[in-house]
């Protein structure tokens, strides 16, 4: 099958171009606001800027006598003293930084290296192997194909990729999940994508080669400044205009909770948008910006111990990045391997259906589709007085349309694995008994219950039943085991698994009864499970309704 | 979109020759737009556009105002206005949503007067007009707004809620003017939910009132009735709390029970037969509040969610229960905190 070109291939060429087109956008766009309203002044943003800067290398997160400290210390000292035509040169300094910053490299060695050698060593994660095959370095990609299902309309994406730019829009669970995707779009001959990634795993040891050759590009998320966010939503905005396939995980971060993302951040999904009115206002040939929501569906994940944790000590204020986690220790990576290998279905990677920048469907040739199946002309969303334009407020709200049709297809192409029924039909068991507790109190001193296997097996038995029939309807979607396996395998494999990894386990059995050990991590997984409706139907008793 | 683009389709659009429809078409045609009327009904059509009155429908229009275009081919519609508004009652806004759905484009914004909310999830009407056509500019608009007053150029007030600055300048500029006044708020589902559900505590009050309960009972049913559905906007539904407060909800309120308009006045009514089911099934469409509480008890008993006042009310409507019973049982419920 012939790979679709990708653009990635020539962005080591385009890449000074793409920078100063970033750079020149950026000013005039802020000089042009400074001219429109006083409260936008150079002054302020450059001010903005520095102070923000400053305090955060006063945080510890830069050396106080670094070349950083010292420019932004001379940004500030100037910024109040300094005339327009001076801010205004400041101003261009500090774009130029970020955008040097924030771009990345694309090497095509190493993404051939990588395309060879990285299946292997996923495979080595997921599939099956035999030692022969490792020291012949000949991976045994069939059973890796076995194991990990990937699911979807991927010849229609191919397709569209040939007249469109895609956007890759993943559930986030673990910092895998970018290496995995690479993986999998290679895997269905998708072409390669760039992506926004962590300042982290830019020095994380085991990331940052690859992240650094692959055309990923820096995201910093500890800064909270407008104008560095300015200036890297516009460097998404021109990759995706000059036809860059991009990937974003629009959750914002790794799930903390396991529950499939409801609220999307909509500050670098905005640029989808922005690129398609760009590319409609300069009548270029292939304008579309296709979004394609993809679901990572794991049993078990790598990060679960340290992300619940996070999410129930501090709930939404959490950490927005978390640098010690199992991501970085090489051993829990080995051991999560180990565990992985034994498993019959580790993971499943599920394309959903395309859509336009406005949420909705598309068709192979790229046709706007609405949900009664009628043609739709994309451009007419932009039109302003009959020719197309942009409106911040209302580009605005489209996004968050955008945003509600991505969440939803999320919840309809989450595979649901046994793991999740289980610990779901069991954690909500335990709720039941404690009618009188609220969440933290269940997970706090539950610790070291007793549940009757024979209970576990009923109850995952009335969930099955239930959740067969909505994948039925369709408002649901189940893993290939989940819709063979009889509720004593699925409980027997949930117990191997609940053992297995973690290092609090999440129960044993004694004799004929389930143990309750790390009760939170019970929720974990018991959360895929959350937004279907399923905790008020069990607790209906007998009806399914 | 921008006032911009009314420029490109520069006329508004009004669904609907019913009394209200018919009201509003004089206010924005008063106000100086070009004003396309759109009725599905071939011969509403037909005798509009020759004799420019209407008297079974609204016998207080004297003549309709020449810049008033009256149509029945939705393509006309679509073709020349940019800004539509829906004022249709809700037994026929499905098949009409339908056929806008099919001659409707993204450029439009839709509006809408349908005061409902439909099965156990309480869809409300702009989701469906985002199902049913690929329309993202949506809106809706609410308030104490009365046809004989608007016809009169007595002032009058509204709210438009929508998500889109865009489409609330667009829906004021159409409609402010001398006699009515145009508010906005960004809180469509609150709106939404307030206008429609209103209408369950004007027919509450109304049994009340029928049953010479006294003025105590009156006040004690109208903000407990609005508690009871406000926090499920609230709560279950993201809206904001002062929506409900405002004219879609407390405003409309007030007025329709001042007025003693079809949903109080159907519960003074109700008192006095003595066949209740018999009496609902005979009810006017202008009777929103039935269709609402049937919706709210689907969505009580799917969801776990209590709502003893619509509750109630559906077994009355059902003839389960007497009137008397259902209010003292209303007047008697166990939460006793604000």
């Amino acid at each position: 099958m012939q790979r679709p070109s990708s653009a990635l291939f020539r962005f080591n060429r385009e890449r000074q171009e793409i920078i100063e087109q970033v750079v020149e956008r950026v000013t005039r766009e802020a000089i042009r606001q400074a001219w429109q309203s006083p409260e936008d002044a150079l002054e302020y943003r450059l001010h903005e800027a520095a102070f923000a800067e400053l305090s955060r290398m006063d945080r510890g997160d830069t050396s106080r006598f670094g070349p950083d400290f010292q420019f932004w210390r001379d940004v500030a000292h100037r910024v109040g003293r300094a005339g327009e035509e001076e801010n205004a040169e400041l101003l261009n300094r500090i774009v130029v930084r970020y955008a040097r910053d924030i771009a990345g490299h694309f090497r095509a060695n190493v993404f051939r290296l990588a395309t060879s050698v990285l299946p292997s060593g996923i495979s080595l994660v997921f599939g099956k192997q035999q030692v022969s095959d490792l020291l012949t370095l000949q991976p045994n990609l069939t059973a890796l194909q076995q194991k990990v299902q990937i699911e979807g309309e991927t010849g229609k994406l191919r397709q569209l990729s040939e007249i469109g730019t895609l956007i890759m829009v993943p559930t986030h669970s673990s910092h895998m999940d970018s290496m995995l995707m690479g993986w999998a779009l290679n895997e269905v001959k998708l072409p390669p994508v760039t992506y926004g990634a962590e300042t982290n795993l830019f020095s994380n040891p085991m990331t940052s080669f690859f992240m650094q050759n692959l055309g990923a590009y820096k995201v910093d998320r500890t800064q909270k400044h407008a104008l560095y966010k300015t200036v890297l939503k516009e460097y998404s905005r021109v990759l995706l205009e000059r036809g860059f396939h991009s990937l974003f995980f629009p959750g914002g971060h790794r799930s903390r909770n396991n529950q499939v993302e409801s609220h999307l951040k909509l500050g670098l999904l905005g640029t989808a948008l922005d690129a398609y009115t760009s590319n409609v206002m300069a009548r270029r040939p292939n304008p579309n910006v296709f979004i394609v929501p993809v679901t990572l569906n794991y049993n078990l994940v790598l990060e679960a111990e340290t992300l619940i944790h996070e999410h129930l000590e501090y709930g939404d204020r959490g950490r927005a990045i978390i640098e010690d986690d199992e991501f970085t220790d090489f051993r829990r990576i080995v051991n999560y391997i180990g565990t992985v290998l034994e498993m019959d279905s580790p993971l499943s990677i599920r394309f959903g259906t395309p859509m336009d920048v406005f949420g909705n469907q598309v068709d192979i040739d790229g046709e706007s589709i609405d949900l009664q199946g009628r043609r739709v002309d994309p451009e007419r969303y932009l039109w302003i007085d009959g020719v197309p334009g942009a409106d911040r407020d209302r580009d605005r709200q489209y996004t968050r349309l955008l945003g509600d049709r991505i969440t939803e297809s999320f919840r309809s192409n989450t595979v649901i694995q046994p793991l999740h029924l289980v610990s779901f039909a069991v954690f909500e068991h335990l709720r039941r008994q404690h009618p009188g507790w609220d969440l933290q109190k269940v997970l706090r001193f539950s610790r070291g219950e007793k549940i009757g296997l024979m209970i576990a097996e009923g109850e995952t038995e009335r969930l099955v039943r239930l959740v067969r029939r909505d994948a039925e309807e369709g408002t649901l979607r189940l893993s290939r085991s989940a819709r063979t396996m009889s509720a004593r395998q699925m409980v027997d494999e949930a117990i191997r698994y609940w053992r297995a990894y973690h290092t609090r386990p999440v129960a044993t059995v004694e004799l004929s009864e389930i143990r309750l050990g790390a009760v939170d991590l019970l929720h974990f997984y018991a959360n895929r499970l959350a937004g279907y409706d399923l905790e008020r139907r069990l607790r209906t008793p007998g009806g399914y309704r | 979109m921008s006032d911009k683009q009314t420029s490109f389709r520069p006329a508004i659009g009004l669904v609907g020759a019913g009394r209200f429809g018919l009201a509003l078409s004089q206010v924005v045609a008063r106000n100086g737009h070009r004003t396309v009327l759109y009725t599905s009904l071939p011969e509403r059509a037909a005798a509009l556009s020759t004799t420019r009155r209407l008297p079974d429908v609204l016998p207080e229009l004297e003549e309709l105002d020449a810049r008033v275009e009256v149509t029945n081919d939705p393509h006309f519609l679509a073709e020349h206005c940019g800004l539509i508004l829906v004022t249709v009652s809700s037994e026929y806004f499905l098949p009409i949503l339908k056929t806008l759905g099919s001659v409707l484009d993204g450029a439009h914004a839709v509006v809408h007067a349908v005061h409902q909310v439909h099965g156990k999830n309480l869809t409300r009407v702009t989701e469906l007009i985002g199902e049913h056509s690929c329309v993202r500019q949506v809106g809706v608009i609410a308030g104490p707004t009365h046809v004989r007053e608007l016809l009169l150029g007595l002032p009058n007030a509204a709210v438009v809620g929508s998500a889109f600055p865009g489409v609330i300048r667009a829906t004021r500029r159409a409609l402010d003017g001398e006699t009515m006044r145009v508010y906005g708020n960004e809180d469509v589902t609150g709106v939404e939910l307030a206008a429609a559900m209103g209408q369950v505590v004007a027919l509450a009050t109304g049994i009340a009132d029928g049953l010479d309960l006294g003025a105590a009972t009156h006040a004690t049913l109208m903000t407990r009735g609005f508690r009871e559905l406000a926090l499920l906007g609230v709560q279950q539904k993201n809206a904001r709390e002062s929506t409900f407060a405002g004219l879609a909800g407390f405003g409309r309120l007030i007025d329709t029970i001042r007025r003693g308009e079809p949903n109080y006045q159907f519960g003074l009514d109700l008192v006095k037969t003595p066949d209740v089911v018999t009496m609902v099934k005979g009810a006017l469409p202008e009777v929103q509040a039935i269709p609402v509480v049937n919706s709210l008890a689907e969505y009580s008993a799917w969801h776990g969610y209590e709502l003893p006042i619509a509750g109630g009310l559906q077994r009355v409507l059902r003839g389960e229960i007497d009137l008397r019973s259902a209010v003292t049982s209303w007047m008697r419920l166990e939460e006793l905190y604000e």
